[in-house]
This record gives C-alpha cells, structure tokens and sequence, in this order.
C-alpha cells in the first residue's frame, strides 16, 4: 500500500515535472488575460481616445460632423474606426463594451508580444511587475489605443533580433518586419517614428539588422499608406499633423500631456543599474550592452523623453521591458531547471504577484471614471444647457470633449477643440492656446465668448465656487460643471 | 559603432575635441534657457533692480534697526560697475548674472578634471535627482560659494597642503564672502576636513578662511559691521519664526532626498566593481560634508542644497573620472563618442522645460505702469509703501520699477522688516493668507500706500476698508477708498 502510495506520489510529481514548462506558459498567459479582465471589472474607462474610437464607431459620422475643424485635417485613423464600427454593427454594443474590447484586446495583444521569443516567460511576469511598480507604465498600456499595436510590433521586433542574435537576419524576418510595420502605419500612421530603431540598430553596430529593417520600415510603410487609398497623401498628413502638434505652441505646458518633456525617470535608470549590478554579478560583460539595439532604443527614447513624454513611453520603455525579459531570463535559466517544480512554484508566485500589483487599484486609479460628473443629454436637469442642433460646443479641456462625445456620440452638436488642438482653424487655436498660457483665466475665453450663437455653449470644470468671470453668458452649475450660454429672457442668471 | 577607431593621425585631437564638447555644451545651455525667456524667480530679480536704481535699501525697503549694511555689498557694487559701464538695465543684468554664474559654477573644476566629460555626467545626475542645476540658474551669487567650494574640496583630494593652495583658498574665500556674505558657513568643510582626519588640511582651510573673511569684510570698508550683519540676518531669520511653515522656502527642512542616498550607494557599489585606487570615503571630507549637511538639513534645507550637493557632486566626479580613466584611453574614438552620447544627454535634460520650469515667467503680469497703463493710480504714490505678504510680488515689482519712489514693506527676507510689521506678515502665513490678518496694515495705511494681495479675478479680498482692482492677472491692488489719484472703474 505504502509503496503504492509512494509510486503514484513519485508519478504525479514526475508528471507534474513533464508538464511544467507547459503549465507555466498557461499561467503567464492566464495572467495576461486575468488582468485586463479584472481592470474592466472595476467599471474602468480609460480617460481619453479609446473613447472618441468607440464614440466615433458608434456615431457612424466623420469627424468634420463632430468638429470644428481646421484646413490641415485629414482622417487618420480610417481602419481603427472602421474595424470598432463593423463590431459594433455585428455585436450592437454600446460604445463602454466597445471601449472595453479595445482595452483587453489591446493590452493581452502586447502581453503576448514577446511570448513567442522567450524561453522563459516567467520572467515577463517579473518585467511586468517592474514596469507596473517602477514606471507606473501599466495605466498607458491601458489605455486600448491603437499606439498599443506599434508597441506590441516593437516589441516583436526587439524580441525577434534578441531570440536570433548573433545569427544575420532570415527573408522570413524581413517579411515580418514589412507586415508589422505595414499593419501599424494602417492602423496607427506614425511612420516617421519607426526611424528610431532603424537607428538603434545601426547606433549598435548591427549593420545588416539595420539595412533589413530599414528596408521592412519603408516597404511596410508605403504598402500600409498604399491600403488606406491616399498613399502620399497619408505619408504626407501623419508627418505633418505630427509637426503641427509639436510646432504650433511656443512653451510646452499647452501641448497635450504626453507630448510634455519627462523629467528623467530616475526609477527606469535604477532598474537600468541594478541589470547592470546583476551582470557584473553573473560575471558577465556590462560593456557587451553597447552592441544591442535593444539598449540602444531604450537610451534615445530616454533621451528624447526630455522633448516629448512619448519618446520615452512608447519606445524607450518597451526597449528597456524587452532587455529586462532577456536578462531576467539568462538569469532564471542558470538558476532553475526547465522542467522543476520550483520553477513552477516560482512562476505560479510571480503570477499572483503580477496580478495582485497590476490590479491594485491604489489611488482608485482604475475607477477614478467611476466619479466622473457626465454632461448627457439625457439628463432632463440639463435640458436647454446643452448645445442645439448645429451649435457648438466651447471648451478648452480635451478630457471634456472625450467624455461629452463618448457619452452623446449621435448629439447634433460639434465640439471645438477634440483630440488634437493643432486641427482647430487657427483663430480658434490662437484661443485655446491663450487659454492655457494664462493658466485658465476665464478672460482669456473672450473671443469664443464674443462669437458665441444662441445654440452655442461654453462648458469649463467647477461647477462650485465662484461663477466664471464672464458676465456676459448666463451660467449654470452642473455637477462637476459650470455651463454659459447666451442670455435668454426669463432665464436665471445662475443656479 | 563603439569598435570604431580613429586614424592615428586624428585621435591626438580626441582630448582637445572633448574639452570642446564640453565647453560647448555648458555655454549652450544656459543660451537655450534664457532664449525660452526664462527670468529666475527671486533673488537675481532685486539684485539686479538694486544695481540700476543705485539706492541704499533704507530707500527701498522699511526696515527695522537691526538693519545697518547691505550683506551682498560686492555683488551690487560689481553688478552697478557693470550697470555703468555697459548700460544694460535689469534685464541685460540678470541675462549676464544667469549664464556667467551657472559658466562659473560648471566649469570651476575644469582646471583639475583629466577627463572633462565626467562632469557632464555629475550635471546629468544632479538634474534628474535634484534641482541643483536649476539654482544654478537662479542668477543668485550663492553660485560663487558653490564653485569656490567644489574647487576647494577638489583640489584638497588631487594636491598636498601648501603654500599656493593656502593663497588659492584665501582668494577663493574672499571673493564668496565678498559677493555672497555668509563667512561663518564656512566652518562646515572646515569640520569636515577634521572628520576625514585631514588636519593638515583643515588648519589650512581654517587659516584660509579667518584670512579670506577679514580680507573680504575688510574690502566692503565696513568689516565689523559686514561680519556682525551676516551674523544678525542669520538669527533673524530663523528665531523669530514659530514654526518652519512661515519661514522662506529654502530655509524650510527637506524630507531626506532618497534619491541622492540612492547616488551614494551607486558609488559605493562602483567602488566595490572597480575597486580605484581612490582615498576611502572615511578620508574624503567631500563625504563628510556631504553627511554632515544632509542631517542639518532636516532643520534648514539650504544646508543641502548649497553644501551638501556640490559635495556630493565632487564625489561623483571623482568616482567617474576614475571610471573614466581605467575604461577608456584619452585619444580613443570611444571616449568622443560617449562624450558626445552625454554631451547630448545633459543639454535635452537641463534644458528640458519639464513642468514650465523655465517659462512660468512668460505669464507673469508685472505691476508697472509702463506695461499696464490701467495701473495708473493704483501703484504707491511717492513716499507710499507697497503692502504684501508676498516676496514675489516685492522681486517682480522692484525689478520692473527699480527707480520708483516708494519703499516696500516686505523685501528679500521678513527678519529685516520692523516688529510689528514682522507679525503682522507672520500672523498672514500662520493663517494661510486669511484677509483678516492684514487687518494691521491695512489700519494703518496712508493715501499714498497699496495693499497688494495674491488672487483670482473671481476671489476680491474680504477686506472691505480699501477700495480694489484686480490690476493684472493673479493681483489684486487696494486702496483707501476715496483716493484723490484718479480711479480706474474695476473690472
């Protein structure tokens, strides 16, 4: 009996040894798809254009229907909306399923990107974890834009030249690279900015890597330009809407967000330093860095973070995720055997761990939408409050533009400003930006204010305190809201 | 990329290459920040608007009788000369005193440094880390102490005590107690140097010091009472505050800066891998000034900033130029590449305008009649006093109106206003701002003074004796009511 027992032990565990490998790719794939699913499950919304996608989808109408917009607009993003339309068509969700579709598909399409070229993919777990508790990079992975689909193309890349190095590149790899970055100029259009790895690879001294993907970058991008139907044309516009956004404002702190300066990121230089203590501990070559790309991507990306936010957060950290993936992994396969149980063990930890850390919801930053005062046009307290048919909707802050158009995608109205400044007319530009310049100052809306209609109105966050110090509009108080509009007879002039 | 090597004919100019990078880059930087437009937010402002006007601060600001000599006396007598000389009004000024003073403070060490390049990475770090840099921008003459401070301990780890370093400290003390003032503060490296056991080094340091600060007070004219003001300026500003809330800004305590612990432990770590054959960290007084002001700084945050930093940052250069030296030999193409690789890295860093760090000021409105003509009437009349709570409001007014004719209650530093002035300003922060605290001042205003105070055009103070203008954006100006100078109708 006793024998019995110990053979089946002795089975199990042996079984248990056969399959490891296999289990722990289903954890971390598991992980992958457990965390995007529990973020949703929150009720989370991400803040800004994953919801104009799906608004847009819904809407069915172009853009110049939902703005007022100027000379320089051309639509970029024809496939994205096409492809969340022709799901919305077939599933009839409404435009939060839609958002949320886009964030887990989005996030599990990048989780999975480096799945391919690691033999160890426990240690993507732990790069995860990293990026979640050092760069607090996780809420832009979270964000189901379709800038994830050039990261995860990245990603794939990067991992591609470090699974073959230090072997020269296959046809089958230049094929890869011209469909990637094919796809991503289709979907996500900035072409220009696949020049950064071209020179990383060259930086590195990986000649013929540079040559093929170079040549992959400029086929894939005139084949993605070509399937849109306007090859030079689009060439032409992602190129110029991206000097316009970066051109058009004289300090930063008018620009969007994400294309501000970063100061540093002290906590990427530290995971930077301590691979570099954990190479100088596995006794092997620090200095060898200076030949992968992969270092090289991560370095200008920080680099350019000093200019624009995004250099750093689109290329240099998924440069940095992938080194971290493949030094983690040198590390894990001279400690633990691939078939042992306590690599199983460690990898059914590092899952929890990353789940537990990816989901925290610390400073309520996956439900801080939940708390969102909403402008509906269902709301009767704001009938009359909202723009008429064909007025114009006037503010100054974007992230009211995203949440009024996701919340009313068929309303009549059009709104000012939308999701870029620089595709405002340039009067209007000149408005918004001197909005910002002054920090706000309700002076500063003047001119909007002056050629406001009757089915206009003019929207700013507050809604407490003090009535805007524009006497010239009559003013509500909405939740989270103060609304001006033109004087009527017989109308308060507050509430 | 980095197995490139140059032919043998060029790399002799590899060292002359880099020196020039490096030169390049820290002219460049400061040229880029002053083209953003930026104006340092403090002191340089009324620096440079004392320099044009040509007063004695008894004609600019009310002080109390503790006050007797102005404690930066070289730095305005320098700035005047230069004001004559050249023409330049306050603005030429604080151009010239923000890029010659962050030139002076970066390159003080060049004279020592083998490899140049290492400073550009002790720049870098410190501008991730901290805000060092950016005070190096501030225009502000603190910036000579700091240059003649990282030479001072610099020169101690690469020389032998001597008779040219004993004239070279001197000269370098002098000149910062000249222009900056604050002699006893010197004592810090004076004890550090006894910590890491350098006696021979201290007592020079010490003899240097007693000789450069009765060479510098003797130079002013008036050397007891230079010494004995720096010393009162000192007690007033820290005793008389009930709490460190009240205080200026940089003499509040700091919260430790984890990040610059950080920087040590990483140099201590490349001690541990390369292992230089560099003095112990117990020997290095650099170190021990470095611990030293990062405990006083929990009291008074300048500590840190002024001494302990540029202490660490010469630790820093020390280390990487080691690193330097046994990495990469000094014709190599690797040394060009890495140079131009940081050169580049500490341009888009300390110039990077992250946070509106250098254009805040673009939206500054100034009170000055000059730029705002509406302003006519609201501004103090002759012989009147500028009442605020807010020593913003005294640098950016001085600085557009240094020849007006009216004094202001609240200069550079609260502990030089009289008593009752003092609380009245002490008793507005202690409540926040509340209006009613301005209730003293505002009793005994005369017609020719003002009261101005910080606040939207949405938010008019709740101080219903004076009559308001929202002046400029952010500024509200009163008055009191019935005010013969003709009246602009508020907005």
């Amino acid at each position: 009996m006793t024998g019995d027992h110990g053979n089946f032990i002795s089975a199990a565990r042996e079984s248990v040894r056969r399959h490891a490998p296999l289990l722990v790719w289903a954890l971390v794939a598991l992980t992958v798809v457990a965390i995007p699913l529990k973020i949703i499950g929150y009720g989370y919304l991400p803040g800004d254009d994953a919801l104009r996608h799906a608004a847009k989808a819904v809407s069915g109408k172009p853009w110049d229907e939902i703005l007022v917009l100027g000379p320089a607009y051309r639509e970029q993003y024809f496939f994205w909306h096409l492809f969340l339309r022709q799901i919305f068509l077939w599933s009839h969700c409404d435009p939060g399923q839609l958002v949320g579709f886009t964030v887990a598909g989005l996030f599990i399409l990048f989780g999975f990107s480096p799945l391919p070229w690691v033999k160890r993919p426990e240690a993507w777990l732990i790069t995860l974890t990293l990026v979640t508790v050092a760069g607090g990079l996780l809420p832009r992975l979270m964000l189901g834009r379709p800038f994830l689909l050039t990261i995860s193309g990245l990603v794939t890349i990067l991992c591609a030249w470090q699974f073959r190095e230090p072997s020269p590149p296959r046809w089958r790899t230049l094929a890869m690279v011209t469909a990637i970055s094919a796809f991503c100029t289709l979907v996500h259009g900035v072409w220009y900015l696949w020049a950064l790895p071209v020179a990383a690879f060259f930086l590195a001294g990986q000649f013929r890597w540079g040559i093929l993907l170079a040549t992959g970058w400029l086929a894939g991008s005139f084949l993605g330009a070509c399937l849109t139907g306007h090859p030079f044309a689009s060439l032409f516009y992602a190129a110029e809407i991206g000097r316009r956004s970066l051109g058009l404002h004289l300090v930063q702190h008018t620009m969007a967000t994400e294309f501000q300066p970063f100061a540093g990121d002290i906590f990427a230089l530290l995971l930077v330093a301590g691979l570099l203590v954990l190479r100088c501990v596995e006794k092997r070559d620090p200095l060898s860095w200076k030949s992968s790309p992969v270092f090289w991507l991560a370095g200008l990306g920080w680099l350019l973070g000093f200019k624009a936010i995004r250099f750093w957060t689109d290329w240099g950290w998924p440069a940095l995720m992938v080194l971290t993936v493949f030094e983690l992994q040198l590390l894990l396969a001279a400690r633990l055997a691939a078939n042992s149980l306590k690599r199983l063990a460690l990898a059914g930890g590092l899952a929890v761990m990353t789940y537990l850390a990816a989901t925290s919801n610390n400073d309520g930053k996956w439900t801080e939408n939940l708390s969102w005062p909403v402008l509906s046009q269902d709301n009767p307290d704001l009938k009359g409050w909202l723009p008429d048919p064909d007025g114009i909707f006037y503010t100054a802050d974007m992230t009211i533009f995203y949440q009024t158009f996701f919340r009313n995608p068929q309303a009549r109205w059009r709104y000012i400003v939308g999701f870029e400044p620089a595709l405002m007319p340039d009067a209007d530009f000149a408005v918004y930006q001197n909005v910002h310049w002054n920090f706000g100052d309700p002076q500063a809306y003047r001119p909007w204010v002056e050629k406001m209609r009757p089915a206009d109105r003019l929207i700013f966050r507050g809604g407490s305190g003090a009535v805007p110090n524009l006497p010239q509009l009559e003013w509500k108080a909405a939740p989270g809201f103060w609304i001006g509009r033109t004087p009527r007879t017989n109308a308060p002039s507050a509430q | 990329m980095f197995e490139f090597e140059l032919p043998e004919r060029f790399r002799r100019y590899v060292p002359l290459a880099v020196w020039l990078v490096v030169a390049l880059v820290i002219l460049a930087i400061p040229l880029k920040i002053i083209s953003y437009g930026y104006l340092p937010g403090d002191d340089a402002l009324r620096h440079c608007a004392k320099a044009v006007s040509g007063k004695p601060w008894t004609e600019i600001l009310v002080l109390n009788s503790s006050y007797r000599l102005d404690h930066n006396l070289g730095w305005h007598a320098l700035l005047g000369f230069v004001h004559r000389a050249t023409g330049w009004d306050a603005e030429g000024l604080v151009i010239l005193c923000v890029v010659g003073l962050f030139i002076v403070a970066n390159a003080a060490l060049w004279p020592w440094l083998k490899r140049p390049e290492a400073w550009l990475v002790a720049l870098l770090a410190s501008m991730i880390v901290s805000d060092l840099p950016q005070r190096l921008l501030l225009g502000r003459p603190f910036a000579l102490t700091i240059a003649a401070l990282m030479i001072i301990l610099f020169v101690a780890q690469k020389s032998r005590p001597g008779r040219i370093n004993f004239i070279l400290f001197t000269a370098l003390i002098t000149f910062a107690i000249l222009f900056h003032g604050v002699w006893y503060l010197w004592l810090l490296p004076v004890a550090a140097f006894l910590f890491a056991g350098e006696f021979q080094w201290a007592l020079l340091l010490a003899g240097a010091w007693l000789a450069g600060t009765a060479l510098a007070a003797l130079l002013t004219g008036h050397p007891a009472d230079y010494l004995s003001q720096a010393v009162t300026m000192m007690v007033g500003a820290f005793g008389q505050h009930a709490t460190s809330r009240t205080e200026v800004t940089e003499f509040q305590p700091f919260a430790g800066d984890i990040l610059a612990v950080v920087i040590v432990g990483a140099l201590v770590l490349l001690r541990f891998f390369l292992k230089p054959a560099a003095v112990p960290f117990a020997r290095s007084p650099a170190f021990w000034l470095m611990c030293g002001c990062w405990m006083l700084a929990f009291r008074i945050g300048r500590f840190w900033e002024d001494f302990g930093w540029p202490a660490l940052m010469v630790l820093m250069v020390t280390e990487v130029e080691f690193l330097f030296l046994a990495k990469f030999s000094a014709d190599s193409a690797k040394r060009l590449l890495l140079t131009l690789i940081l050169a580049a890295a500490a341009f888009l860093a300390v110039t990077s305008d992250w946070n509106s760090r250098y254009t805040k000021n673009l939206t500054w409105q100034f009170l000055s009649v000059a730029e705002h003509p509406e302003l006519e009437g609201w501004l103090p009349a002759d012989g009147g006093i500028l009442y605020a709570a807010d020593m913003g409001i005294f640098y950016q007014t001085f600085y557009k109106n240094p020849n007006a004719n009216w004094r202001y209650i609240l200069g550079y530093e609260p502990a030089l206003m009289p008593p009752d002035d003092f609380a009245t300003y002490h008793s507005i922060h202690w409540n926040n701002g509340d209006a009613k605290a301005y209730l003293p001042w505002v009793e005994k205003m005369k017609p020719a003074d003002r009261l101005v105070i910080n606040g939207g055009g949405d938010d008019r103070p709740n101080i219903p004796q004076l009559e308001w203008f929202y002046g400029v954006s952010g500024l509200w100006i009163g008055r009191l009511p019935g005010n013969t100078f003709h009246l602009v109708t508020p907005r």
